[in-house]
């Protein structure tokens, strides 16, 4: 092969946005068709994913492929990338029948209770009658098509990425109108009959020659970008357009009258003389607005066919609009419509199961998350990391960017464990490296004594995760790799002195603050802990999952599993899944946050509306996330020391200190009881102003884990670079020449400083939008009356939104390397 | 070739829309043309191309006989900025101090620099390209060497770098999808209220309600739902009062 051919062949450019876009499409409609599939083969045979497929795969081809590169070059490139995206992709797109498959792939909450409601929205439901009018979709097409063929437009997308991706976007859907009617997609009703379509695609024939035959006959250059362009392969300008129009005019006609031609066979071909009476005597039924009518004209229809009645019955399996859609009324539609077209004996469905993910039922994550050993590996993995950081933090350079001490755990731990509750669950527990030695400190054969009852809240935990807060900011714990290290020593020893005179995992559910952290961020984390089948519970005599047994102990935190609910307290330590006898526990995904909504009596918990304690330490993370981030931003680090200046202080230390305390302690606190106060009095609802605050103080845990993801990857944007070289200069002066690393080129996180920011406002988004949903699920169960529950959620939703803009406020803040700063001041 | 008289009147109508002569590739804008030694070159950039950001400047080297494209080329690339080039200082963060917020490289430059283009940084691989991000806006002069089988040529051209957009204008679409995401809540819960208020006592009414607008809709065609059609055995869930009216 040519070098020229190489380099062409290899112009592949690759947007991530667009295709992870349609890898999430592919996603959802796979997990949609699977589900029909099942259980309707004929409706939806396997010809129908792969023509979806190919149709996305065409879609990525057109814009990933070279193609693309060259499309600013040659007109003839261009061309062919536009009959892709106009005539091959969105036939295919269709035949995939898509409509219901997408819909089926979504959860099936979002999709009755989301989707739904619009589906039967008259005004969305006039603008799909007109838009898939055939008339219409011929007159937009023929719009776009002349449209973009003017040379101002079709320069304007040459001239700007942006446009060019629009005009992209007009092709696909304006196409994918257009062939609607062609194709017919499952499950449309025709607006025209069959033997109109033959023309409808030569009208489109005709106008595609016309452009076509300008384009190639034409002796002005049309497009004088390409007149400016430089010449490839030998090519004139004028031979290129020319190459265009024929592209456009031979196979561009031919992707029409091929369905022309075929369409017209099958219309003069179809008259069985069985079939033919019933379809329209179907289609008279469905059509007829009288249920007796219908239902007789049916029978009579399914009594020819001699098809049993039963297979068409539809009765609602559960409420709501979509879901009955998709489950029982797709197994009987598409049995009707087997019947009605292909005569095929109609099949039986089968009830499937509809399980929830399990991470421990993957074949082989699952086997090895829950073997003993996997945990015990793990925490000696970090805690092997654990004590190269001490010994670093102790003994190396006190720099922190070049001492372990300063990167491992201020940089890369942190953003990996809120990355991991976000993303699975409280994984950061289940290797913690302190409860590793919890056994040895049993077998000192101290006297194990329960934790003492006064101490049984969150209350000791918040005061340590406030004063852990505080020391942070005021002894800028990530600049002292020292302080750090000693940090961590008595992390080991407090944990190690608790776990030997306490019994259970008091130290992990009363004291650490890192757990209260961690168990706070996984109420938005999509895996939970969870029995499988409540059934094979209730007929549990043992329970060992609580109790434990010979070989396993229980759940050290109390959790007893059939009334767990929700991730709070648990340490993902799976005890309970190696300790129950039925294999009746898994790690099952969840819907983030729905737990809150509801205000069950929880094991080991009680109610979350009983428990300030909960609510005051989900406003202190959520609090503490805005607060530790704004004391970065160069702004609020002026403040404070514009502030000391004028009280005359020689630091800004206790400005810090006395600021950092309103913002964790009593910021939250009063604008939590306004924010009830004003949702009660509004609403006059008779609920509690306890109860108000307990219940909407953990809807804002969305915003704060958002927030602190969002400030993470921050640190792990900045610090990404100087990881490996810490690690290398550690690695050698700690092991000497037994262990040295290669060195590596240091470098920022590659996702780039706009793409960063985008990712911490979609965070932001996120948090906030599920915070408002969260707010308005509590308020309407509270309320059913509309009205009533908009007065009682536009308080919260105000201190929602209010949280949001601050966040946002603080992403587009200079950052200021304090670290530095704390070294200048005096302390 | 005979013409014909309607493609004429397209022409005129269509060259109405001509004003621009500038060519793209890569996704960018052509900024040089020109013949020179024994190359032609061809520069092309981001169209809008702003400071502190990753700009694509890339070339097209060809022989000026044959108009063959050259892939053994080493082509550099000097960029100087304007002398009124403004350069911001490098915003420091939090973190472990030493840490710079940003590296040089993606801190931008504001003095001459000069980087080599490669055809592995391009997209399309007949060019050569480099990704570079400008200390400041401005006219900036780049100086492109291209050198191949003995022969060396320096091509120059301006490259416009316009003030970067304000952050907070950068982030706008991530910025009203909330807004969008609570109106189409706001919307499916006025919805979903108006079905719920329909609902009739003892009868599936919602799903037979919405089933029997959904199939009246276009795209979507289904036979009503919640009911039996057909003479099974079952009672059918008949419509009554305000279905019934509806269907009626
Ligand atoms: S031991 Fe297993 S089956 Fe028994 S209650 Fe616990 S989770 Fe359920
Ligand atoms: S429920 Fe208890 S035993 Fe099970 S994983 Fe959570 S903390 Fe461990």
């Amino acid at each position: 092969m040519s070098s020229v051919s190489q380099a062409i062949l290899s112009s592949w450019s690759f947007d991530p946005k667009i295709t992870l876009g349609i890898v999430a499409v592919i996603i959802l409609y796979l997990r949609g068709w699977r589900i029909l599939h099942r259980t309707s083969p004929a409706r939806f045979p396997g010809w129908r994913a792969l023509a979806f497929l190919a149709g996305l795969g065409t879609v990525w081809l057109a814009i990933a492929s070279p193609l693309d590169a060259f499309s600013g070059l040659l007109l003839s490139a261009h061309m062919v990338q536009h009959l892709l995206l106009m005539s091959v992709a969105p036939p295919l797109i269709l035949l995939g029948a898509p409509f219901l498959p997408l819909l089926r792939g979504l959860p099936r909450k979002f999709a009755r209770d989301g989707v739904g409601p619009f589906l039967t929205w008259p005004a969305l439901r006039l603008v799909g009658t007109t838009l898939t009018h055939p008339l219409n979709c011929w007159l937009i097409m023929a719009v776009t098509l002349f449209v973009w063929h003017m040379p101002a437009a079709f320069d304007l997308a040459l001239r700007s990425p942006a446009w060019h991706k629009f005009e992209h976007a007009c092709f696909l859907g304006a196409w994918l109108l257009f062939w609607w009617p062609v194709v017919r997609p499952f499950p449309s009703r025709p607006q025209w009959p069959l033997w109109s379509v033959p023309f409808y695609l030569l009208a489109a024939d005709l106008l595609n020659t016309t452009l076509s035959a300008i384009l190639t006959f034409s002796d002005h250059v049309l497009y004088p970008t390409y007149l400016a362009a430089p010449r490839l392969f030998g090519t004139t300008v004028l031979g290129d357009q020319s190459c265009a129009g024929l592209i456009m005019w031979v196979p561009g006609s031919l992707v029409y009258l091929v369905p022309a031609a075929l369409i017209a066979i099958k219309y003069l071909s179809s008259s069985n003389p069985l079939v033919r009476p019933q379809m329209v005597r179907l289609k008279r039924a469905l059509k007829s607005p009288s249920l007796p009518v219908r239902n007789s004209l049916l029978a009579r229809v399914f009594r020819k066919l001699n098809v049993s009645d039963r297979s068409v019955s539809l009765t609602p399996r559960f409420s709501g609009v979509t879901g009955t859609v998709l489950t029982s009324a797709t197994v009987s539609i598409s049995t009707v419509f087997r019947t009605q077209w292909k005569l095929l004996p109609p099949k039986t469905a089968s009830a499937t199961p509809t399980g929830h993910f399990d991470l421990l039922s993957l074949p082989l994550l699952g086997p090895f998350l829950r073997t003993q050993s996997t945990r015990r590996v793990m925490q000696g993995v970090l805690f092997i990391i654990a004590l190269a950081v001490i010994a670093d933090g102790l003994f190396g350079p006190q720099a922190s960017s070049a001492n372990l001490a300063g990167v491992l755990p201020w940089t890369y731990w942190r953003a990996f464990v809120v990355i991991a509750l976000l993303a699975a669950g409280n994984f950061f527990c289940m290797a913690c490296p302190f409860t590793l030695f919890r056994k040895l400190g049993r077998r000192l054969g101290l006297p194990q004594r329960a934790w003492p009852r006064a101490l049984r809240s969150k209350w000791f935990g918040i005061a340590l995760l406030v004063l852990f807060f505080w020391a942070y900011e005021a002894f800028s714990l990530w600049d002292r790799p020292i302080w750090t290290a000693w940090l961590i020593i008595n992390y080991f020893l407090i944990a190690l002195a608790i776990d030997a005179f306490f019994s259970g995992a008091s130290f992990c559910k009363y004291v650490c603050p890192i757990g209260q952290f961690q168990f706070v961020a996984s109420l938005v984390s999509p895996l939970e802990v969870k029995v499988r089948q409540p059934a094979v519970c209730a007929d549990c005599k043992t329970h060992d999952c609580l109790r434990g047994n010979a070989l396993q102990s229980g759940c050290e935190t109390d959790l007893y599993l059939p009334r767990k609910s929700g991730n709070l307290d648990c340490t993902f330590c799976l005890d309970c899944v190696r300790a129950c006898p039925h294999d009746n526990i898994g790690l099952l995904a969840v819907a983030p946050g729905m737990d809150l909504v509801r205000d069950s009596q929880r094991s080991s918990i009680g109610r979350f509306s009983r428990r300030l304690d909960i609510a005051g330490l989900a406003l202190v993370f959520v609090f503490a996330a805005f607060a530790n981030a704004a004391f970065m931003t160069a702004p609020v680090v002026a403040l404070t020391r514009k502030l000391a200046a004028h009280f005359g202080l020689a630091s800004s230390q206790p400005v810090t200190s006395i600021l950092l305390f309103m913002a964790l302690l009593v910021v939250p606190a009063t604008v939590s009881l306004v924010a009830a106060y004003a949702s009660r009095a509004a609403s006059r609802e008779p609920i509690t102003i306890r109860e108000l605050f307990c219940r909407f103080a953990l809807v804002l845990v969305p915003l704060g884990a958002a927030m602190w993801a969002g400030h993470f990857l921050m640190h792990l944007f900045v610090g990404w670079g100087s990881g490996w070289a810490t690690v290398r200069r550690a690695a050698t002066s700690l092991a000497g020449h037994f262990l040295t690393l290669p060195s590596r080129e240091s470098s920022t996180l590659p996702i780039g400083i706009d793409n960063l920011h985008a990712l911490q406002t979609i965070l932001l988004d996120a948090g906030l939008l599920l915070a408002l949903y969260l707010a308005w699920r509590i308020c309407v169960s509270y309320a059913p009356r509309m009205r009533d529950a908009v007065k009682l959620f536009a308080p919260w939703a105000g201190v929602a939104m209010v949280l949001y803009a601050i966040g946002v406020w603080i992403i587009l803040q200079p950052m200021e390397m304090r670290g530095l700063a704390a070294l200048i001041l005096p302390t | 070739m005979k013409r014909i008289g309607y493609i004429k009147a397209f022409q005129v109508f269509v060259l109405f829309g001509l004003s621009r002569t500038v060519a793209h590739a890569d996704g960018g804008i052509m900024r040089l043309r020109q013949v020179q030694g024994p190359f032609v070159i061809t520069i092309f950039t981001t169209p809008e191309p702003v400071p502190h950001r990753a700009v694509d400047v890339s070339v097209l080297v060809q022989r000026r006989d044959s108009n063959d494209v050259i892939l053994d080329a080493s082509v550099d690339l000097l960029l100087t900025p304007p002398p009124t080039a403004a350069v911001k200082p490098t915003e420091p963060i939090c973190g472990p101090s030493g840490v710079g917020f940003l590296s040089p490289e993606s801190a931008g430059h504001n003095a001459p620099f000069s980087t080599p283009a490669a055809r592995a940084q391009s997209s399309n691989k007949l060019m050569y390209a480099a990704a570079i991000e400008f200390g400041g806006p401005g006219d900036w002069t780049l100086d492109a060497t291209v050198k191949s089988n003995g022969a060396s040529e320096r091509f120059s051209c301006r490259i416009p770098v316009v003030p970067p957009p304000r952050q907070l204008a950068g982030l706008w679409p991530y910025l009203a999808f909330p807004l969008f995401a609570i109106i189409a809540f706001a919307l499916n819960q006025w919805l979903a209220h108006g079905l719920n208020r329909q609902r009739l006592p003892g009868v599936a009414t919602h799903t037979v309600l919405a089933s029997a607008q959904l199939q009246r809709s276009l795209p979507v065609v289904l036979p009503l739902l919640g009911e039996r059609v057909g003479v099974g055995t079952g009672a059918p869930v008949r419509p009554q009062g305000f279905i019934a009216r509806r269907l009626a």
